[in-house]
């Protein structure tokens, strides 16, 4: 499993390998599946689920109770109509009605498909589409409204688009009008839903343009990754509008002579994504509950991370490019603790994007524009505090205790018997060998637990602010007199220094 | 009170010759083609609006006595007061006293006197021209997303100080006690074509050669606006005092409301000059600090001009951009030109 290229990888990237460790020991789910309640046919959806999907399934699986087989349902139902839309070797006389009328079918216990083709990955989903339909009647009719709704018009636009027989797409009006239909619907039903059940605030269904931007933002990040293999497979979602400026053939983007060509244009189509990026933090901004919140955080951290990932980088026109699993991990991490954390996200990718950035690039203003808007947008929900923190020598109670200091002082002691016993210069040294022993020793072990520790992500820069505070004792109950008034004088000298 | 804005009306634009008052005359005259539209400036009008001015006046406004014989047979409806002076380059951070004076007297006494003789003269309307400068001339602070909560009246420089202090005397209750309806707009750095300023500062760091170094981390953002905005906001600002008035007593900061990095927005104008740095080198802050201490000793020592300061360290490596949410709330701003657009228009004149 573990390839030796990916050793060597995490050994020189021990953050990364801290975020896999620390993921998989302490994520614990906001809420938990109950198998045991779950009728034989959800059980097969759910293992439908964890077949078609590579990185929803995880989360959908966490879902808020209330939530968790619509969304479920839903994902199948719509994974269906994109199984039949992508597969080539189904015909477009036969395509075309079986897309438009896909809802009708959701209702009809008994209705299956096995018309695609013997290599379609996901085909099994369809043959035993009777499951699917067997819970979305079970699910309430609010729901089904909405997922009848979305199915009905994503079906259409996949219809439509088909019958045009995949041109490439022309216009950015196009290219948006697609990821409309495959994303941005699905965006809109899902909001929709986490309104009816209470999790999200009502007002998003007013601000359509955020729900958009949340799916956009995600269609545009997978395509633009995708464009070599989509390439490879014959397909090619990037708008004629931009690359027609920089190459006459879209297949002249992957030639090592255009590479700066590439570049170019691969900036703009990063551009027009990272424009999306402030209405998704704003959108986030609306989502009530936890598990809601990441279900729609994880995608959208991982978009941004994959747009820097791609931003700046030829590799994206020989190869398929992905963030490491590392990474990944801390992305998850952290988009699953509260808006603020994903906010920090956004920022430090937006800044990476701005580091790379190049004033060469026809789009460099643009893009930084772009940075400061993302930026800007998080300094008006999560204001940087004006008055800094404290600087550095200011702080009177500056005495920070050595986290060794006692097995240093035990040491002392025997050093001193030992000087009195032996004063010959040859005991002398095996004191010191000894010394170096008892610390080697326990440095190793401290730096190991430490390590461990901090693998498994304990906060030593928590301990240690909390420590240059004066909270040298733990804040259960009353503290010590002494180190309250320290901590209140502390305090004090915060105030008066904003 | 009135509620529709008047056919006709007659209405001074004090510093009318310069960049952002020939944008304000012009944008007038283009919408209310029957007002009367009257200048007040030590130089001569833009050629383009010259002849369709009402009345050219001349005067020093520095001179109380100067800016009162202007107004004997002159009494506008209202006065849109752009007219100040900005010290440039090194001098924006002089701690010379001779400096200091030289400033005041254009940009505290002048407003004095200007709103002094617009009072005697009968006329209740003012539109003043800040500067967002009056907040952050307080070089102490980065400024994120700043409102118009903040407290003025810490700025140390001399641009910053002197707009601040005219600021509260044009809004002091003492003239809203005796009738005047007055507002103030705070804009940050404008730049347009016509102005040179601003582009050529930046130009001059290529030819100092010193493109390749920038201080702190260069994740700095600052505020710039296009002229048209500008003009835009100080329009609907006169607007706002004819009808509903609800802009009277208050300050606006306006911007393009797209922060920018600063480092980004040099880069791309040195750009525009064919010039890309081959490596840039951060260099701490603190360092460009001491650098800069140590530097300003020697010209205190020696009396030449330092090269770099204090001041110009801070400026480059401060976040200072505005919330404009009380213009668009109360004059309905929002800026109508992009900043992308703005600069790309704003550096196609040098490069010619």
């Amino acid at each position: 499993m573990v390839s030796a290229r990916s050793i060597i990888y995490y050994a020189t990237h021990v953050q990364e390998l801290r975020n896999i460790i620390q993921w998989t020991t302490w994520h614990d789910p906001v809420h938990e599946r109950k198998p045991e309640k779950e009728s034989p046919e959800l059980k097969e959806c759910f293992r439908l689920l964890d077949l078609t999907s590579r990185s929803f399934s995880a989360v959908i699986k966490e879902l808020h109770p209330e939530l968790l087989v619509p969304v479920v349902v839903f994902y199948l139902i719509l994974r269906g109509l994109d199984t039949i839309e992508d597969d080539m070797t189904v015909d477009i006389a036969e395509k075309e009605p079986l897309l438009r009328n896909f809802h009708a079918h959701l209702d009809d216990e008994t209705w299956t498909y096995d018309g695609n083709g013997p290599n379609e990955k996901d085909r099994e989903l369809l043959v035993k589409f009777d499951v699917v339909a067997k819970e979305y009647n079970k699910i309430k009719s609010s729901y089904q409204k909405i997922i009848t709704d979305i199915c009905h018009r994503m079906g259409d636009g996949m219809a439509d688009y088909a019958k045009k027989g995949n041109v490439s797409v022309q216009t950015i009006a196009d290219y948006e009008q697609y990821c409309h239909y495959v994303a941005g619907l699905v965006g809109e039903g899902c909001t929709r839903c986490f309104v009816e059940a209470k999790l999200a605030n009502p007002v998003l269904l007013s601000r359509p343009e955020l729900t958009e931007s949340m799916g956009q933002f995600l269609q545009q990040t997978n395509i633009i990754r995708d464009i070599r293999e989509d390439h490879d497979d014959g397909r090619c979602f990037w708008p004629k509008e931009v690359w027609s400026k920089y190459v006459p053939e879209f297949g002249d983007l992957f030639l090592p002579e255009n590479r700066e060509k590439a570049s170019h244009c691969q900036s703009e189509m990063i551009l027009i994504a990272l424009q999306r990026a402030d209405d998704c933090l704003f959108y986030m901004a609306g989502v009530k509950e936890q598990s809601v919140f990441n279900f729609v955080a994880i995608p959208q951290s991982m978009a941004i991370a994959t747009l820097e990932l791609c931003f700046q980088n030829p590799a994206m026109f020989e190869r398929n490019i992905k963030i490491t699993k590392g990474a990944a991990c801390g992305l998850m991490m952290q988009s699953t603790q509260n808006l603020e954390v994903v906010c920090a996200v956004f920022r430090r990718y937006a800044r990476l994007i701005h580091k790379k950035n190049s004033p060469r690039d026809p789009h460099f203003l643009d893009i930084s524009i772009a940075c400061g808007k993302i930026e800007r947008f998080i300094e008006s929900i999560f204001p940087s505090q004006i008055a800094k923190s404290l600087p550095a020598g200011t702080n009177a109670n500056g005495a920070v205790v050595p986290a060794v200091a006692a097995p240093g002082q035990k040491a002392l002691t025997s050093e001193e018997e030992a000087k009195k016993k032996q004063e010959e210069t040859e005991a002398k040294w095996d004191m010191y060998y000894m010394m170096l022993a008892v610390f080697g020793t326990l440095g190793l072990i401290s730096c190991l637990m430490i390590g461990v520790a901090w693998l498994a992500g304990a906060r030593f820069d928590l301990a240690l602010s909390g420590l240059k505070g004066g909270n040298f004792f733990p804040n259960k109950g009353e503290l010590p007199s002494a180190a309250q008034s320290v901590a209140s004088k502390f305090e004090s000298a915060v105030h008066s220094e904003l | 009170m009135a509620t529709s804005i008047p056919e006709t009306l007659q209405v001074l634009v004090t510093g009318g010759s310069g960049f952002l008052g020939t944008g304000i005359v012009s944008a007038l005259l283009e919408k209310y083609p029957k007002w009367r539209i009257s200048i007040l400036d030590h130089r001569p009008p833009d050629p383009q609006v010259a002849n369709r001015l009402d009345q050219i006046l001349s005067a020093d406004i520095r001179v109380a006595e100067s800016v009162h014989r202007a107004f004997i047979n002159y009494t506008p409806d209202l006065v849109v007061h752009t007219a100040g002076v900005i010290p440039a380059g090194t001098k924006r951070y002089s701690r010379k006293e001779e400096d200091w004076l030289r400033v005041k007297a254009v940009n505290y006494d002048g407003t004095r006197h200007i709103l002094d003789a617009a009072l005697a003269s009968g006329c209740k309307l003012f539109v003043y021209t800040s500067s967002c400068t009056v907040v952050t001339d307080d070089m102490e602070h980065d400024y994120f997303y700043m409102d118009e909560k903040i407290p003025t009246g810490l700025a140390t420089l001399h641009y910053g100080k002197s707009k601040g202090m005219a600021e509260r005397y044009v809004l002091s209750p003492e003239h809203a006690g005796k009738g005047l309806v007055a507002c103030a707009l705070r804009p940050c750095t404008i730049i347009g074509p016509t102005d040179t300023a601003v582009i050529s500062r930046f130009h001059e760091v290529i030819m100092n050669g010193e493109t390749n170094f920038l201080v702190g981390d260069g994740n700095n953002l600052y505020d710039f606006m296009y002229i048209d905005n500008a003009v835009l906001a100080h329009i609907l600002a006169v607007e706002n005092l004819l009808t509903t008035q609800t802009a009277a007593g208050h300050v606006f900061f306006i911007s393009n409301q797209e922060p920018m990095y600063f480092w980004d927005f040099l880069a791309y104008v040195w750009a525009q000059f064919d010039h890309v740095p081959n490596y840039r080198v951060h260099i701490p802050e603190t360092l460009a600090w001491a650098v800069a201490s140590v530097l300003e000793c020697k010209t205190w020592l020696t009396g030449t001009a330092s090269a770099l300061d204090r001041g110009s360290v801070r400026d480059g490596a401060r976040s200072l951009f505005a919330n404009n949410d009380k213009a668009k709330r109360i004059l309905g701003y929002e800026p109508k030109v992009g900043l992308s657009e703005g600069v790309k228009l704003t550096c196609m004149i040098p490069s010619d």
